[in-house]
């Protein structure tokens, strides 16, 4: 039962750390449509960035965000502007932000070399112990931080104009354009919060994992289940998937086979995509 | 096709034949199998997504197969007795027709169900794919060896011709490429390329006119695998290993996009050209670049869909057709053609 | 035995009722007019005739077979060929190559299909835009080779939906020409339609949808006139 609780509790943290991941790619699909593959190397520049922050500045990643993520969603900005929204379709982006993800996870490779990166935090090892269950520290800060940045999230779109005219641009962008808001502006705008999440989730997670140029192929993938899993374009299917994913490894890998983890998601993935593509909460193609 | 392009065909093959006694450089001819085996991505890649209009992202599962398939006819003992029907004189080539057997048999099952999939659902799907596949491969110790792979220690000839060395293996990969594209060719002449070209342009228009879309997609999937089949297995025999991550690897698949795409998407000399390119520039840049030279595939990859739509082949035809039409036009009328 | 007989044709998408209980005939060499104001359901009774939207509840008979629910591709087999409303030309391809692939659905040999191609084209009066890319005509033309490959397809039923939507005064003209051109053949036909002038020339009935249901049926001079029919296009006001 122990182990069990424990298992859980761990499967939740990680999985709250997935969520951010895949918020900021169903945000991106949600608007515009694009599936973007080059979301993982967003993570990866977060968490490189957190690692130099701390390496050269001696400043804590969780502090070094509130740096590391404007930057990250300066370049989707930049990035949409000039090259995805040039994209004519779905398939088309789908190779463009592939292509994209190649360059910049090499230009990573080449800069920093492939070496892994280790950020070793003062309280990188330590642990809080509740009852029975032991949580790792860093992870904890993280999950909450993951709550707080959901929290945000959901106020914004729902409480914000700014946040109403992105969740319009996701429903109708033709009537969005219609009562004067900026669909283009606001779809540059959201590929860049989606970048800024995908940083924040490098951030959180770089005391715990180790860094290295092409870590973005994991978590996209992750990513893709998840968004897939909870409803593309639904950010409480994000979370909620986020979780599910996080349980769902941390069961598998405890009590049915470490090696086979990673095609549970897969596997569960191609299952809802094929039977019940908009997920459990999400907006159908349009 | 005409008279002389059947001469210009002819003439190139008949030159490939030749070439390896002109360039005895063993790297060379390396780089020139390489090229070919290239060329047979590109086909494979393109009948499915460059004339059926399906986006594969996991093109690698195919090859992956294939290449597990082969090794296993050569290194499982049941398997191999069947190489005895022939007196064991076929068997790498029983090898490389086992592997593609085995790859048909699972693509006609998954055809069945990834089609309810479209556009870039469908590139998801199918990289989801062949990443199931690799962790299936790792983990099937048994059958597979897991992540440690198998090495060919043994290739077995093709009659008296022993595989070693770079020639035996120029000219098998150049018998495979050359089938390949006429494979191709043949396929797109026929009533079965215009209905896949239809499923291209509109899938809904092409069933109300008649054609079995679910068919032909799965039909075009087939003969699609099939072909990364055959390189996967040609591979398997000519590097003399295979693991999981190597053969099930994303930027396998990748590779076949950017042949295709950066190439020329729908035609068959555009993954010619890709092939020829992709080679050169991977050679050229892993000098300098090392394991980063994917970093040129991104971005020639980037610069193609947003500028050049029809590839480097489309967009080198377009300029010589324009370039044609000026001329002409201007030699009768001496101004602007119509 | 009609050649079309539609029976209490019903279409739900959840709360939403497009469709309701709605039943006609149509006969052999008839053209059947189908009108009703926008969002009367007429394209989605064509849907569910054509096989690409399947029924909530009723039965479509097509000759002496009932053909509810098959695959588009396969009731094309049987002989009945439809035009979509906003047209869907295979862009990248010729105009030629448009039709050819419509005809190989039906004949396998290359040779005879591009005779046959050339024949239809022919009858549509496109010989001169055969080389074309069907992505670069006008509109005219795209709702022309809309139809000349419905006819390709060598139907015995033509479903038209909004065959002359978009074009200019001449062109609608041509299309009614066209049109009349079809009806000599002995062809069936079922026409959606707004331009009224043109419609009460071609159909010999018509049937009138609005808000999913079948309102009125007739011969043209008696729809013309109907109440209900006035209605339900100009609005309660308008009436009398």
């Amino acid at each position: 039962m122990d182990l069990f609780l424990q298992t859980l509790i761990s499967g939740i943290m990680t999985g709250g750390i997935y969520a951010i991941i895949a918020l900021g790619l169903t945000l991106i699909f949600g608007v515009m449509r694009i599936i973007n593959l080059a979301h993982g190397e967003f993570l990866m520049l977060g968490m490189y960035g957190s690692y130099f922050m701390f390496t050269f500045l001696g400043i804590d990643p969780f502090a070094s965000l509130f740096i590391t993520t404007p930057a990250v969603f300066l370049l989707g900005i930049i990035l949409y502007r000039y090259f995805v929204s040039k994209a004519t379709d779905g398939e088309n982006s789908l190779i463009l932000t592939a292509g994209i993800s190649l360059v910049i996870a090499n230009a990573a490779m080449l800069l920093w070399s492939p070496d892994y990166r280790h950020l070793k935090v003062s309280y990188g090892t330590e642990v809080l112990q509740l009852g029975s269950v032991s949580v790792s520290y860093p992870m904890l800060i993280s999950f909450i931080i993951t709550i707080a940045v959901t929290m945000a999230l959901y106020w914004f779109l729902n409480k914000t104009d700014l946040g109403l005219a992105v969740r319009a641009s996701a429903q109708q962008p033709e009537a969005a354009t219609v009562v004067g808001i900026n669909v283009k502006r606001i779809a540059m705008f959201t590929f860049g919060l989606g970048a800024a999440f995908a940083s924040i989730s490098g951030s959180l997670l770089s005391p715990v994992l180790y860094a290295y140029p092409t870590i973005g192929t994991l978590f996209v993938v992750k990513a893709f289940v998840i968004v897939v899993l909870g409803g593309m374009g639904s950010v409480e299917g994000a979370l909620i998937g986020g979780i599910i994913l996080g349980i769902t490894e941390s069961l598998g890998s405890v009590y049915i086979s470490t090696g086979m983890t990673d095609a549970f998601g897969l596997i569960l993935f191609l299952l809802v995509l094929l039977f019940k593509p908009s997920g459990l909460f999400g907006i159908t193609a349009r | 096709m005409t008279l002389n392009k059947k001469l210009a065909v002819m003439a190139a093959i008949l030159l490939l034949i030749v070439l390896p006694m002109l360039i005895t450089n063993n790297y060379f001819r390396h780089i020139i199998i390489i090229i070919f085996l290239s060329i047979i991505f590109g086909q494979s890649w393109n009948l499915l997504g460059g004339y059926t209009g399906q986006v594969s992202f996991g093109h690698a599962l195919f090859f992956a197969i294939g290449s597990y398939g082969t090794v296993l006819f050569i290194t499982n003992q049941s398997l191999n007795e069947l190489g005895g029907l022939f007196g064991h004189t076929l068997d790498p080539i029983l090898a490389l027709l086992f592997g593609a057997f085995c790859t048909i048999v699972i693509t006609f099952i998954l055809g069945l169900m990834i089609f309810r999939l479209r556009g870039p659902y469908l590139g998801l799907g199918t990289l989801a794919l062949a990443q199931i596949g690799m962790v299936i491969a790792m983990n099937w110790k048994s059958l597979t060896n897991g992540g440690e792979g198998i090495l060919l220690l043994d290739v077995p000839p093709i009659g008296p011709i022993e595989l070693l060395g770079k020639l035996p293996f120029y000219y098998l990969s150049m018998t495979l490429m050359l089938f390949s594209v006429f494979f191709v060719y043949h396929i797109i002449n026929s009533r079965m390329g215009y209905f896949l070209m239809a499923i291209r342009e509109d899938d809904d228009a092409s069933e109300a006119m008649g054609v079995p879309t679910r068919k032909y997609k799965i039909l075009a999937l087939i003969l699609s695998a099939f072909l990364a089949a055959l390189a996967g297995g040609f591979n398997a025999l000519y590097v003399g290993f295979i693991s999981p991550h190597d053969v099930f690897a994303l930027h396998i698949s990748i590779q076949m996009i950017f042949i295709t795409i950066v190439g020329g998407v729908g035609t068959i000399m555009g993954p010619i050209v890709g092939a020829v390119l992709l080679t050169i520039l991977s050679e050229v840049f892993q000098a300098y670049l090392g394991n980063a030279h994917l970093l040129v595939y991104g971005g020639l990859l980037v610069l193609v869909i947003l500028y050049m739509p029809e590839g480097v082949y489309g967009f080198i035809k377009q300029k010589w057709e324009r370039k044609r039409m000026v001329t002409a036009g201007a030699g009768i009328t001496g101004g602007e053609p119509d | 035995m009609p050649v079309l007989r539609v029976e209490n044709l019903t279409k739900k998408f959840g709360g939403l009722t497009a469709v309701s209980d709605v039943s006609f005939i149509v006969d052999d060499g008839e053209v059947l007019g189908l009108i009703g104001p926008n969002g009367a359901g007429k394209t989605t009774c064509f849907n569910m005739i054509a096989g690409s939207l399947p029924p909530t509840k009723g039965k479509v008979h097509f000759k002496d077979e009932t053909i509810t629910g098959l695959a588009p591709h396969k009731i094309c087999h049987k002989g009945i060929a439809r035009t979509f409303q906003i047209v869907k030309p295979l862009k990248k391809l010729s105009v030629f190559n448009n039709v050819l692939i419509a005809v190989l659905s039906k004949i396998k040999s290359l040779n005879e299909a591009e005779g046959k191609a050339r024949e239809v084209i022919a009858f549509s009066g496109m010989e001169n835009l055969a080389d074309k890319k069907a992505g670069e005509l006008s509109t005219g033309n795209l709702k022309r080779l809309e139809l000349t490959r419905a006819l390709a397809t060598n139907p015995s039923l033509l479903l038209l939906d909004e065959p002359m939507g978009g074009l200019n005064g001449q062109e609608v003209e041509q299309a009614i020409q066209l049109i009349k051109d079809i009806k000599e053949t002995g062809m069936t036909v079922v026409i959606i339609e707004h331009i009224m002038r043109a419609l009460m020339q071609v159909s010999d009935r018509i049937v009138v949808l609005a808000q999913g249901e079948k309102i009125a049926e007739g011969v043209p001079g008696d729809i013309a006139r109907n109440d209900a029919v006035i209605k339900a296009y100009l609005g309660e006001e308008y009436h009398a």
